[in-house]
């Protein structure tokens, strides 16, 4: 259990550094002077492929292990989601003439990825089931802070940035889903109160 | 004078401005009596065409739009037909509780008919995004 708790606590590095380049790095110039990070726009679309790009890997693993009903139906929405934002994206870059740039938060994620994707295969039944909405629960909540306080007030490009706003309800309703699951998982029927009449 | 009187006479004069401005008024409505009757020809004449407007039912449209149900609640007629057209870039459903009505999937771009038959409340969710909740209401 220690392990996983260290995985997580990389992840969480890994994510915060998409808030923290905000703060700690300010604009050379001062003509626009906002919290927002060194961050071009080839940073932010990298950042969103490589956020996107997880989270399809998450959710294949799990389609392939998890037989919850829940779990598994969560995961192909994150699937099919992602994958419409994947391809949005990547219309939208070419659109715009803009090339995925790699910079230290898309690769801090990739590489907290790579753990999270280690533990998803190592695990079985339950435990993987509670570590996947576990993780998708503040993974989408990071994302959610990220796109809201980093991406967002970043982006340079007008289309990009009414792009990103378009996909933050996306980012959101999942990560309230994932809620919802996490909460059924332990025992507290939470939401399933409210399909009733 | 007695305060009786005094009573009276205020009672004459109120009765008194009462018919004057009663006149005025009528003096006034009389150009536009024609025009009255002509409105009230107007509406007797479409009084007959009410039932065509029966034999065709009003679609209501419920946008589905950056995950979210627009309008949230809807009102609508028994018989009425509903349009949910989806317009975000991922798909969605309008699932009843109890599946009184399922949509299943509406892809990006596309749109579900429903005609909504049976007077009630139906509660909905996205069965994709069940946080995405709205209500139809049929009278």
């Amino acid at each position: 259990m220690i392990h996983i708790t260290r995985l997580k606590i990389t992840l969480f590095t890994a994510l915060a550094l998409l808030v923290a380049a905000a703060v700690t790095h300010q604009p050379r110039t001062s003509a626009k002077a906002t919290a927002t990070a060194d961050l071009n726009d080839a940073n932010i679309v990298a950042i969103v492929s490589v956020a996107d790009g997880l989270d399809i890997d998450y959710g294949k693993i799990a389609l392939a292990k998890s037989k919850n009903k829940a779990v598994r139906e969560f995961a192909q929405r994150m699937v099919t989601d992602h994958t419409a934002v994947q391809a949005s994206a990547g219309q939208l870059a070419a659109k715009l003439g803009v090339k995925p740039e790699d910079n230290d938060t898309s690769k801090g994620l990739a590489a907290g990825g790579v753990k999270v994707k280690e533990q998803l295969n190592k695990l079985k039944g339950a435990a993987f089931d509670k570590y996947y909405i576990d993780n998708e629960v503040s993974y989408h909540e990071l994302v959610v802070g990220a796109v809201e306080k980093t991406l967002i007030p970043g982006a340079q490009n007008a289309e990009l940035k009414s792009a990103l706003e378009g996909a933050l309800p996306l980012f959101k309703k999942h990560w309230e889903h994932a809620q919802q699951i996490q909460a059924s998982l332990s025992g507290k029927k939470g939401n399933k109160m409210e399909m009733k009449h | 004078m007695s305060p009786r009187n005094t009573l009276a006479r205020a009672g004459t004069v109120g009765l008194l401005l009462f018919a004057i401005a009663g006149a005025a008024a009528w003096d006034w409505l009389k150009p536009h009596q024609s025009v009255m009757a002509v409105m009230a020809a107007q509406l007797a004449m479409a009084a007959p065409a009410a039932p065509t407007q029966k034999a065709t039912p009003q679609t209501h449209t419920v946008l589905i739009k950056n995950f979210e149900f627009q309008p949230a609640t809807l009102t609508v007629k028994a018989g009425n037909t509903v349009l949910w057209k989806n317009e975000d870039i991922v798909p969605h459903t309008a699932t009843a509780n109890g599946k009184r009505f399922d949509s299943k999937s509406i892809e990006s771009k596309a749109s579900w008919k429903y005609v909504a038959s049976k007077p009630g409340t139906y509660p909905y969710i996205c069965a994709f995004h069940p946080t995405m909740k709205a209500k139809l209401i049929v009278q």
